[in-house]
């Protein structure tokens, strides 16, 4: 088959370059947009270095790339810490309750960092914020106890929604660890805390680095939570100050994508070392014999801290945001006072009356049901070719598209496509939308759909092949039914990872294209923080009844399926 | 050669006093939720003993090793070694604390680790540092064959290589207690004979007593002083090889071993010298077996059981198949099948109901169709009570 006028071999190769050309281009333009005057206006071949020059001479921006890059480090690491602490206790200890951790631990994954923000916002604002006035109730303290609009109540919030990614790269090198590599040290002589320094660590060790790259990267490019609690912070992380470029009084979109290229640059050094770390623990996979244990540590009179630390987070990560919601969706006026405060529905009744939201709410489901189709069709036209070309030049490449736009924090990618698409019908329309959540997306549904397709064994597409079945039967009836379960799985993900998504649409939304999350953004944006905490919480509704159906419809268990 | 007609655990070859055991296990169960995985197991090693522990998948083989080596805890029972307690009535001396080492199936190389610290990495955790150390890692290393590969990552290496790794990383320690888990089953059929020979050679070189767990039965009696046959977590039988395979105690152990013809018959006469069973479904087709070991009593059922190259085999040109056998013991048939393997031809011969498989040297000539006669000693016939009676 693998002749040279294979017509898979011409097919493959057009695959990827319309792939190349599809998550590749808005980068270009990106960069072609930072060489563009200011003014949109100007004829295509007219350059200028002013944009460039006001982004990277700039002391301004320079401080805001120290400050994005610290932030977004503290938060890798705080939330690699906890993450990995969580991971080895259910992966290695006897703490009980492991599936219910293990659900407390993902529930961030599946939930907004924006809506987490206005939670905690409504929780934890210097002086509104709900834990404050319970304090001064109850204590008389005067001052604000906790202030979340601070470096430090943002890297917290980042890193309470990031934690469940550090979770997912640990435990599941924890547990795809040869247990016999553990067992080995204890035979040997060494006992089982020289054992997790000596081999359970440096085993992780790549997991841990893989986590703390990604996260990196993640909380570099997020918009939502630095846009919601960083007013008071003397600079604006990168991914604001792009969006403040377009929000200006001229919208200066030269300035954003010269602003958006460096936090590419930024973002694509990191994943560069991210990969290079992954193909390192690819090394370090080892055959496992027998299914055997490993040694469960016991927490003995560790145990009830262990329990105590595991309910302060899930009251501190959980009860406490989706309280704070419900009471601000509720209460229509900021109060100073705890007990004078006034709850109303007249806020939730407004916003689920308002034709905005109807619209902005349909808006929703065409685009969550267009990404999420786009998505699956893409991953699994990338699949199907890199099983008929097989290992090679081919995979290698699809497997590089389809991960590239990890690389692209979804504003970034915005700040592009607006220079791919402005003067074409596309622009300003729902379909620009939906192509930018189908770039930002599409790694996290080949992931799915490349990790299903590996526990398919090749030899039952050769079946099919011997039985006189060509490759694109073979693709559908064979490969197709039996990679369903991914399949489901990848569009409920990217479902939900829309309904969230607000970083890449920020800068794309025209009144008329807007969808749930820009409309809290605006709500934000007038410092109505009522409405935006009632439609956070009509979101996170939405979010979890897709997570029911999927459970009950197809059976799927994404907690266990994102792993 | 006798017939054996003892049970299975009084043929043990455990003679060596108690004092100079080097592990004793009792009565160890080990349960997991619902499944009990070794049943009340007892065994004693002796030491300088090579012992394999023989048996099907999921016979509780590994199991058992790895509640020796201290990886899994037991149910009930318990086990000492060398004299000291390890395991048992509350008590659980962890891994690291037995004088043990063990060679795992998946071999478990360090992948962080090259080669010599792979093999050091005990040996340091016994406070043993600098020349000596490197002097302990090289020599055991060169046993090993692999001294020129001490600096390379375990990961570079072949299957073979890696499991030698692990052979000397767990010899490094000195152990008094050598386990093996399978440490074959991921080689190619001709690396597994030449490692064979090399496990068994460090056996003796190293001085160490060896308990050596494998599903496959050539490797097992060519490796072991004693098999430990066992079956659904149970000992079926142990006996030094030869034993085990010419007077098993079972028709399970008779198979496990290699193949055998099992004959339904019923004992019609006991003698003093012979004793002559009736074959089941042949009305006048009698078998003599010699001398029973233990008395058998008469009209008692069981199996004949006579291995394919225990017979006798010569061609009768085409005289009829029906002459009737007036010799002892002889079988006059057609060959049905002949398989030419090399050194063997294994072949099936009719006669009459029965197809006998008959295994014989490789230069005579047999085909398909010719008529043969086939002759088994007395001495050579294992008889084999219905099991139902008792079970050992």
């Amino acid at each position: 088959m693998r002749s040279a006028t294979s017509p898979w071999r011409i097919r493959s190769a057009l695959l990827v370059v319309a792939l190349g050309f599809f998550v590749g281009v808005p980068i270009l333009a990106m960069f072609y947009g930072a060489l563009r005057p200011s003014s949109m206006a100007a004829p295509p071949l007219e350059f200028s270095l002013k944009a460039l020059a006001a982004v990277y001479l700039s002391g301004e921006v320079w401080a805001s790339l120290v400050g994005t890059v610290a932030i977004a480090l503290a938060v890798a690491l705080i939330a690699t810490l906890v993450g990995g602490v969580f991971a080895w206790l259910t992966a290695r200890t006897d703490v009980p309750g492991k599936g219910v951790i293990e659900l407390l631990v993902l529930a961030p994954l599946f939930t907004s960092p924006f809506v987490a923000a206005i939670a905690w916002y409504a929780l934890a604002a210097p002086r509104s914020g709900l834990i404050n006035l319970a304090l001064a109730e109850v204590f008389g303290v005067n001052a604000p106890v906790i202030n979340v609009t601070s470096a430090a109540g943002i890297v917290g919030v980042l890193a309470l929604v990031s934690m469940p990614y550090a979770y997912v790269f640990i435990s599941s090198s924890l547990r795809n660890m040869d247990p016999a590599l553990e067992a080995a040290s204890y035979v040997n002589g060494v006992g089982t805390f020289r054992t997790i320094r000596r081999v359970t660590l440096p085993l992780a060790t790549p997991a841990i680095g893989s986590s703390i790259m990604f996260i990196t990267i993640f909380a570099a490019g997020i918009f939502s939570v630095p846009g919601v609690l960083g007013r008071r912070l003397g600079f604006d992380p990168l991914p604001v100050l792009i969006y403040r470029a377009v929000t200006q009084f001229h919208a200066d979109f030269a300035k954003a994508a010269a602003l958006a290229s460096l936090l590419f640059l930024l973002s694509a050094a990191m994943l560069y070392m991210y990969r290079r770390l992954t193909r390192l623990e690819q090394r370090f996979v080892t055959v496992s014999g027998k299914g055997f244990q490993p040694r469960l540590l016991p927490l003995g009179r560790l145990k009830p801290w262990a329990i105590g630390g595991i309910t302060g987070y899930a009251v501190v990560c959980v009860v406490l945001p989706v309280l704070a919601l419900v009471v601000a969706a509720l209460s229509p006026f900021a109060s100073r006072d705890f007990a004078k405060m006034d709850l109303s529905t007249a806020d939730l009744v407004a916003v689920l009356t308002d034709p905005a939201v109807h619209a902005a709410g349909l808006n929703t489901l065409v685009a969550v049901v267009g990404a999420a189709l786009a998505c699956v069709v893409i991953s699994l036209l990338s699949v199907f070719v890199a099983r008929i070309r097989g290992r090679g030049v081919t995979s290698t490449a699809l497997d590089y598209v389809n991960s590239f736009p990890l690389a692209v924090p979804g504003i970034v990618l915005a700040a592009g496509l607006v220079w791919v698409y402005i003067g074409t019908p596309i622009y300003a329309t729902l379909t620009l939308m939906i192509i930018a959540y189908v770039i930002s997306h599409l790694p996290h549904s080949y992931r799915l759909i490349h990790n299903g397709a590996l526990q398919v064994s090749p030899e039952l597409e050769e079946a099919s092949a011997v039985n006189g079945c060509g490759r694109v039967r073979t693709a559908l009836r064979i490969t197709t039914p039996l990679l369903l379960p991914s399949v489901y799985a990848s569009v409920v993900l990217v479902m939900i990872f829309v309904i969230r998504e607000v970083n890449s649409v920020i800068l794309l939304y025209t009144p008329g294209t807007r969808v749930l999350s820009v409309l809290t953004w605006d709500y934000i944006a007038d410092g109505n923080l009522s409405r935006a905490a009632s439609l956070g919480l009509i979101q996170s509704v939405f979010l979890i009844a897709v997570l029911v159906i999927a459970r009950l419809a197809f059976r799927l268990n994404l907690t266990s399926a994102y792993k | 050669m006798n017939i054996t007609m003892e049970t299975g655990a009084s043929a043990s070859a455990g003679t060596s006093t108690v004092d100079a055991a080097a592990l004793k296990a009792q009565d160890v169960t080990i349960r997991y939720s619902d499944v009990t995985a070794v049943d009340q197991l007892s065994l004693t090693v002796s030491r300088g003993e090579f012992v394999a522990l023989l048996g099907p998948s999921g016979c509780g083989k590994t199991t058992f090793l790895r509640a020796i080596a201290g990886l899994n805890p037991l149910s009930a029972g318990s086990i000492t070694i060398d004299g000291r307690p390890m395991a048992g009535d509350r008590l659980h001396v962890p891994p690291e604390r037995r004088p043990l080492n063990m060679v795992f199936q998946s071999y478990a190389i360090w992948p962080h680790m090259t080669v010599r610290d792979n093999v050091g990495y005990g040996v340091r955790g016994q406070g043993i540092r600098g020349r000596e150390l490197k002097e302990r890692v090289e020599e055991t290393l060169a046993a090993v064959g692999l001294l020129h590969y001490a600096d390379r990552y375990g990961t570079e290496l072949s299957g073979g290589q890696q499991q030698r790794v692990a052979v000397a990383r767990a010899l490094a320690t000195r152990p008094f207690l050598m386990l093996y888990d399978e440490p074959l089953s991921n080689l190619d059929a001709g690396l597994r004979e030449q490692v064979r020979e090399q496990v068994v050679d460090l056996h003796h070189r190293f001085d160490t007593t060896t308990i050596y767990v494998t599903h496959d039965q050539a490797e097992a009696l060519s490796m072991a002083d004693r098999v430990v046959l066992m079956n659904a977590g149970r000992i079926e039988q142990e006996a030094d090889p030869r034993t085990l395979y010419h007077q098993p105690a079972s028709e399970f152990a008779a198979r496990f071993v290699g193949p055998i013809n099992a004959l339904p018959a019923t004992v019609t006469d006991v003698g003093e010298e012979f004793t002559d069973v009736m074959l089941l479904g042949q009305p006048g087709r009698f078998l003599r077996l010699s001398g029973p070991a233990r008395p058998l009593v008469a009209d008692r059922t069981g199996q004949a059981v006579i291995r394919p190259e225990y017979f006798e085999l010569t061609k009768v040109g085409d005289r009829s198949a029906d002459q009737p056998n007036e010799e002892q013991n002889v079988f006059v048939g057609e060959v049905t099948r002949a398989a030419f393997v090399g050194s063997r031809i294994q072949c099936v011969v009719s006669a009459g109901a029965m197809d006998l498989a008959v295994e014989i040297s490789g230069v005579g000539v047999i085909e398909q169709g010719d008529t043969v006669s086939l002759r088994v000693d007395p001495t050579k016939v294992i008889w084999l009570d219905e099991p139902s009676r008792e079970k050992q």
